[in-house]
């Protein structure tokens, strides 16, 4: 009984580092990124998570500077990849070079590319062509790379953050379906606030320059990511996240009557996924042991926003993808509704 | 799931309202025990009021219904009795558990405790560390937790209305259950019953104009009238007057003017056994006398000739046999006169029971329409009086039918039977005859129309009258008048001043 309170003690010290080191994350980071706290904690969350982000605005809003900040904060191997329409698959997972022995024989060495890296930033990644893109979709999910028959593993953690710039279309190859799905989140960014805009202002152009400190590492974000796995989920709130994923199948009795009308392809288990282990880890932030239905509601948005495939009506009736997730949300019951 | 009823009684000076078997033994579940009363009491105190709303406006609307349709009392009494059940049933609701699961996402729902009381109760896949962990913090969090504060027993003020319209519900199908005091709409009630209801009814507080509920009662009286109009005989009247217009012959001879009165006073039981009298003396009768009757008969036959061809008939066969001198003819006959008399009495007096009947609605017919004023629809032409009129002068047959007023510029036809009244109760459109009887007057003017002359206001009268006739004020009424004796009674003169004082 004393092994198991000490254990439980253990496990609630354990909870409380881990709940002040993510807090410290998006502390640092906050100091180069003024307001968006919603975009650096969910960042961060996925960061946890192990999941990949997918970042969206128009430019100058911080996206990079963000992922940056993050590299910074957390002690890891960080790496950008600025992506453009002549940009090769090899440039990003290496390529086999030739190299002259000692002994005067020619032998093949494998250069790794910046993929290997444990914080990926793919910029503007829907620049490249889906050939390139489809080089990231490996190293995404499986966690590793395949270059002339051989198979690199990456050194965990491994997150890869894009980021996407919606305008601007021309000469950009949208990021297939498959690629999507790939991202736990995406993330849209916002314009700032005024008060926000005359703090960036106050920051960015004075002599003094915000320093950010490493408060983590890899192996934290590793424990942390473990940790919020263990969080419990009690069936009637797991119940509510097959809910939500079915309500966006146009096919399933259940679909929402917007789903009917405007979504060709509804979200993918994977956006279940995405949803419980982001809720699980809203838990562990707050300081909490289990997950309750506002945080799978918080989670909802940035988890499925990506993964519904809107049809040609939706195009033509200017539908957007959160508009169809509010009524989801809306009208879905919870148990005790 | 097992539910539990609470026990009325403590147990050992506790209230361990529920068993441990749904909640579980441990210190989580005990705690969320008196939660989950206080929730289950405190949402059927919300649900109560629609529910009793629903219940009792159901049941009244029954009862209302079993009353219209005439069943009886104990019906409505049973269906009021049976509107308890729901509310012993939400008297057993709030006795018993709920699940644990539903009161712990209430009180998840209630105070923002992210599922921790739920996920406590329901469990989860964790690791029995974390499970252990989320229990201790769930536990710490329902320690927390005041139900009085969260759930407080108090109907939102929204449903105090919804409460009122309940207790009023109730009210009325207790009243209309017990007391009856609700009309049977829509029944055909009986005449006297309706005249006693409507009367009662009149003799409250006076309806506003064109009150629904006046008109129904308008439309009731309407309709029982002419339910007694359509059972009248049709022979009845011209068997009256037939009596009347037989027994005018007869009492002018010696031996028929016992018979003859009686049936000029419509007494037709006496005129049934002076019938049989008189055949019983016929043959103590000289020549003379039994001609003289002969006669007397005859002549009542040919008077009650197509009014009532029966009496006619049995006066002709009387007549007959007292001519003929066979006398036994003679006493068969006036044996047979008596029967028809009898018969025709009976019919007489059951049309006269009907005519009352008539009488009395149509005076409950126009205090009914003067409480309802002008304007009521369906009253136009057929107002107050008129109705009343109808209904008299549909009974009496014109029995009193004369001219009246000749002199005052156009004709009035008084119809009507007579009628018990006074001067203080006097319609506008009724006046008391020369008789100080009861009358009905409609103003029915001539087609050709009728000279008009032009007086001086106290000039009226019989031409050369003096205009300073001593009269009650020189109030100019119609002196001279062939109806109006000159020394009119004062209580008289509003009704004079009503009708006559303009020329």
């Amino acid at each position: 009984m004393t092994t198991a309170v000490n254990g439980s003690e253990a496990t609630e010290q354990l909870a409380r580092t881990y709940r002040d080191q993510a807090a410290a994350i998006v502390d640092e980071v906050g100091k180069l990124i003024v307001g968006q706290r919603e975009i650096v904690r969910d960042t961060v969350v996925c960061l946890i998570a192990g999941g990949n982000v997918l970042i969206e605005g128009v430019p100058g809003l911080g996206k990079t500077e963000l992922v940056r900040a993050l590299g910074r904060a957390i002690d890891l191997r960080f790496s950008r990849i600025q992506f453009t329409p002549d940009l090769m698959p090899a440039d990003i997972t290496g390529t086999n070079v030739v190299m002259d022995g000692t002994d005067g024989q020619r032998t093949f060495r494998f250069e790794p590319g910046p993929v290997f890296a444990n914080l990926v930033l793919a910029d503007e990644i829907n620049r490249a062509t889906p050939k390139t893109q489809a080089a990231l979709l490996e190293a995404m999910q499986e966690r590793q790379v395949s270059v002339a028959r051989e198979v690199y593993v990456l050194d965990p953690p491994f997150f890869v953050m894009a980021t996407q710039n919606p305008i601007e279309m021309e000469g950009t190859y949208p990021l297939p379906e498959a690629q999507v799905d790939r991202f736990m989140f995406k993330l849209v960014v916002d314009y700032p606030t005024a008060e926000d805009l005359s703090e960036i202002l106050d920051r960015t152009t004075g002599a003094a320059q915000p320093e950010v400190t490493r408060v983590a590492t890899g192996d934290d974000l590793l424990a942390m990511g473990a940790f919020a796995r263990r969080v419990a989920i009690a069936p009637h709130v797991g119940s509510y996240v097959v809910d939500l994923v079915k309500s966006t199948h146009p096919e399933d009795p259940t679909a929402h009557e917007l789903t009917r009308q405007y979504v060709r392809y509804g979200c993918s288990p994977r956006a279940a996924q995405a949803m419980v282990l982001a809720a699980k880890v809203y838990a562990m932030l707050d300081g909490r042991y289990n997950v309750g239905f506002d945080d799978i509601r918080a989670a909802a948005r940035p988890a499925m926003r990506h993964r519904l495939l809107l049809n040609f009506e939706a195009e033509a009736d200017a539908v957007q993808a959160e508009q169809i997730l509010d009524a989801i949300l809306m009208s879905t019951r919870r148990a005790g509704d | 799931m097992r539910f539990e009823l609470a026990p009325l009684i403590p147990r050992g000076g506790s209230w361990p309202a529920f068993r441990a078997t749904a909640y579980g033994p441990d210190a989580f579940g005990q705690r969320l025990i008196p939660l989950a009363r206080r929730w289950q009491r405190h949402r059927t105190l919300l649900s109560a009021p629609r529910v009793l709303t629903i219940n009792f406006g159901l049941a009244l609307l029954v009862v209302l219904g079993a009353s219209a349709l005439g069943l009886p009392r104990f019906v409505s009494v049973l269906v009021l009795g049976m509107a308890v059940i729901p509310v012993v049933a939400l008297v057993g609701r709030a006795l018993v558990a709920p699940p644990p699961l539903a009161a712990a996402l209430a009180y998840d729902r209630r105070l923002a405790m992210f599922e921790r009381l739920s996920t406590a109760v329901a469990g989860s896949r964790a690791d029995d560390r974390m499970r252990e962990l989320q229990r201790r913090d769930a536990f710490e969090a329902l320690e927390a937790v005041n139900p009085s504060l969260a759930f407080p027993y108090r109907v939102p003020r929204g449903d105090l209305g919804v409460v009122a319209v309940a207790a009023a519900a109730l009210a009325l199908g207790m009243l209309a259950a017990t007391a009856d005091v609700l009309p049977r709409l829509g029944a055909p009630a009986p005449a006297s019953a309706l005249a006693e209801s409507l009367g009662s009814a009149a003799d409250g507080a006076a309806p506003a104009l064109a009150d629904p509920a006046v008109l129904a009662q308008i439309d009731q009286i309407r309709a029982a009238m002419a339910e007694l109009e359509r059972q009248r005989d049709p022979d009845a009247a011209p068997a009256a007057l037939a009596a009347e217009a037989a027994g005018e012959a007869l009492r002018r001879t010696a031996e028929g003017r016992r018979l003859g009165r009686a049936l000029d006073s419509g007494d037709f039981q006496a005129a049934a056994g002076e019938a049989r009298e008189l055949g019983e003396q016929i043959s103590g009768m000289n020549s003379t006398r039994m001609d003289e009757l002969a006669d007397g008969l005859r002549e009542a036959s040919e008077r009650a000739e197509g009014l009532d061809e029966g009496l006619a008939n049995q006066l002709r066969a009387a007549a007959e046999a007292l001519e003929a001198g066979r006398l036994a003819d003679a006493r068969s006959a006036l044996s047979q006169l008596a029967q028809e008399i009898e018969t025709a009495g009976a019919t007489v007096q059951a049309d006269r029971g009907l005519e009352a009947q008539l009488d009395q609605l149509a005076r409950q017919l126009a205090e009914a329409e003067s409480l309802g004023g002008e304007g009521l629809p369906g009253a136009e032409g057929d107002s107050l009086g008129d109705a009343a009129a109808a209904a008299a002068a549909a009974a009496t047959e014109g029995s009193a039918e004369g001219t009246t007023g000749s002199e005052g510029g156009g004709d009035s036809v008084a119809s009507g039977q007579a009628l018990e009244g006074t001067l203080e109760t006097l319609a506008p459109e009724q006046r008391l005859n020369v008789d100080g009887q009861l009358e009905i007057v409609e103003i029915k003017p001539t087609e050709e129309g009728a000279e008009v002359i032009e007086r001086p206001v106290l000039e009226l009268g019989p031409g050369g009258s003096s205009g300073f006739e001593a009269s009650a004020g020189d109030r100019g009424f119609a002196v001279g008048r062939p109806d109006v004796a000159r020394n009119v009674p004062l209580d008289m003169l509003p009704m004079l001043d009503r009708y006559f004082s303009e020329p």
